[in-house]
């Protein structure tokens, strides 16, 4: 970004204590308010409303009516009076996140609903995102930016290195403060308080699968506390309520399961294969068939084609079957790994298996080109 | 904002980019005002002729935003401005529009989410397409080679469907963004200017399409950027409307 960056944080925040002053205090948002039109908030309203209505039309939303109606339902659990006045989008990405925009324009990444194992994990995220709105995060936090800035215009590029330090330090006080206030509405809703942390550890134990360090972001320069830091905080304020409370798992599986392989599918794009691998074992964790599991566990080696990752790929589709649960597509996975494997006989028989089970199946005419060449 | 180790969860409007970085490329610090029009047509067509007492014409509504300048040059949006912003170009452009006697057809919002949604995309797609031709036809360094400098540039067959719904045969799209510059910011501009530098004060930024819906064709375009006048009072906001029609074809 800019030649200083190795000494610029320390002199930034040396700078910091004394030039940049706490912002004044703002007040909840109160359910269903809106911002005077003249204020820089209703602006901020405008920018996302106008967003919102790109997102709508983006061809990116899962309208699935019983998947979005089951999230607000716990959404409304958290708070039946700030519920009402949040929309919610869910969003066909694979990566973990969710969003809430200053006009109630909430977002729910598919990536991060594949993850949540349960209702009160769920419950934790829908509760951060919720505080952003309540506490008003986005407009203090565009307020910050522009005191920040507009006192240092005529600086040069220092100036800006501190600006922007400074507001993201903001942004993280406003990551802790949604952290607590949502851990606080989980609870008060009668959800298990000792899932809150979990939902960070699993994040962790993904990141931290390949064993390879990643380029994590500079304390300076991201946004968001540390993750290790928001479990350590969440377990210290689980601890003494731990075990008490709603999990929900079976609801939540039930809820996901009919996007469960679309999901899958967008994780395995990914190619991040140590990370999906942990993703997969949480999701058999959490109360998923097995034999859907174990056909993506499959998919995972067979895809990822490392040194004996075909004969893992059997084991793991030979599972799948025995499990039950899983799809058609199975038998045409272990048909195309005994193949590459020079299996022929066995090849010919799982493909065979595939069209018995799945007559109407789009890509039959190549099946049995194979079966024809196999003989 | 978000809850991601890594996450980055912005979307933006890259097409607002798009329009100032064309203009900002070629004409730097200009300081007068300046409309710059097109009229449509490929090379082996007639200039678009239009019966304006009997043609159909569709409004659409406005695509406009209102900012205002921070001292350090940040855009703040601006939800009352865009509002009466969004009304005085509305009238200006229906007034506009029956002195030379064409009577605009207001949208009608399609109940159909499908309707909607193909409606929304186009509105989209008029952003983006205008972008584009700013940067290729009047920027000219950016000329698509394949362009010649001619207008050939179309939203699509599915603009015809939106034709039929609305019973319309041409649709007026206007896209605009307008900023204002703080107090503080008109300082830092002084100074800057002394200095030599090219901050801008605010400016204005605007594009109007007639779109043939029975063929999707953009039949008439016109740009218009400026760095003076105002579109939150009547009266000067019906002077950028007289811009930004002209060449309207009649
Ligand atoms: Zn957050």
């Amino acid at each position: 970004m800019i030649g200083a960056r190795n000494f610029a944080p320390l002199v930034a925040v040396l700078l910091l204590a004394a030039c940049v002053a706490p912002p004044p205090p703002v007040a909840d948002l109160k359910p269903g308010e809106r911002p005077d039109i003249n204020s820089d908030e209703a602006g901020l309203w405008m920018q996302m409303d106008q967003v919102e209505e790109m997102l709508k039309t983006s061809g990116h939303v899962v309208e699935d009516r019983k998947l979005n109606d089951y999230i607000r339902s716990v959404t409304c659990k958290l708070s039946a009076e700030y519920c009402q006045h949040l929309r919610l989008f869910v969003v066909q990405t694979p990566h973990f996140n969710a969003s809430m925009a200053p006009n109630g324009t909430m977002q729910v990444w598919t990536g991060t609903l594949l993850r949540a194992q349960n209702e009160a994990q769920l419950a934790y995220i829908l509760g951060h995102e919720m505080a952003h709105y309540i506490r008003r995060h986005s407009v203090q936090k565009w307020r910050s930016i522009r005191r920040t800035t507009d006192s240092m215009a005529f600086m040069g590029d220092l100036a800006q290195i501190v600006a922007m330090t400074s507001v993201l330090a903001f942004s993280r006080d406003h990551e802790r403060e949604s952290d607590d206030i949502g851990f606080d509405l989980m609870v008060k809703a009668g959800y298990d308080p000792a899932e809150a942390p979990k939902t960070w550890r699993a994040l962790l134990a993904e990141r931290d699968a390949d064993g390879e360090e990643k380029d994590k972001p500079s304390v300076f320069f991201s946004s968001h506390p540390a993750v290790e830091e928001r479990v350590e905080t969440l377990d210290a304020k689980a601890a003494p309520l731990a075990g008490q409370g709603i999990v929900g798992d079976k609801p939540y599986v039930n809820a996901v399961k009919r996007h469960r392989r679309a999901w899958l599918k967008d994780e395995m794009r990914k190619r991040d294969f140590a990370g999906t691998q942990v993703v997969l074992a949480n999701l058999a964790a959490a109360g998923h068939p097995a034999g859907d599991i174990k056909f993506f566990e499959g998919e995972l080696y067979r895809l990822r084609g490392d040194e004996g990752d075909l004969k893992e790929a059997i084991v793991a589709y030979r599972s799948a079957i025995k499990a039950k649960g899983a799809p058609v597509e199975v038998h045409r996975s272990l048909g195309l790994a005994y193949w590459k494997t020079r299996q022929n006989k066995l090849a010919r028989k799982s493909f065979s298996r595939y069209l018995a089970a799945a007559p109407k199946a789009e890509d039959r005419a190549m099946i049995q080109s194979y079966i024809d060449q196999l003989k | 904002m978000s809850l991601a180790v890594n996450g980055n969860g912005n979307i933006k409007g890259w097409y607002y980019f798009l329009v100032v970085a064309a203009f900002g490329l070629f004409l730097g610090g200009c300081t007068t005002s300046m409309t710059e029009s097109y009229t449509g047509g490929t090379a082996n067509q007639e200039t678009v002729k239009l019966d304006t007492k009997k043609a159909r014409v569709v409004l659409i509504p406005l695509d406009i935003k209102l900012t205002e300048l921070t001292v350090a040059g940040l855009e703040e949006p601006k939800a009352a401005w865009t509002e009466q912003a969004r009304k005085h170009v509305t009238d200006g452009l229906t007034a506009a529009l029956a002195e030379q006697g064409l009577t605009l057809r207001p949208y009608k919002k399609p109940a159909k989410s499908t309707s909607l949604r193909r409606d929304e995309q186009l509105e989209k797609l008029h952003a983006t397409v205008g972008g584009t031709i700013l940067f290729h036809h009047y920027g000219q360094m950016y000329r698509l080679p394949t362009k010649k400098g001619e207008m050939d540039w179309t939203l699509g067959a599915t603009a015809r469907q939106m034709g039929g719904e609305q019973n319309a045969e041409f649709a007026l799209y206007v896209f605009l963004r307008d900023s204002y510059a703080t107090g503080g910011r008109k300082a830092a501009v002084v100074v800057s200017r002394i200095l030599g530098g090219t901050t801008q004060a605010g400016e204005r930024v605007g594009f109007a399409s007639l779109v043939d819906l029975r063929t999707g064709k953009i039949a008439w375009f016109n740009a218009l950027y400026s760095d003076s006048g105002d579109v939150r009072e009547a009266e000067p906001a019906r002077k950028v409307v007289d811009n930004l029609l002209s060449g309207f074809p009649s």
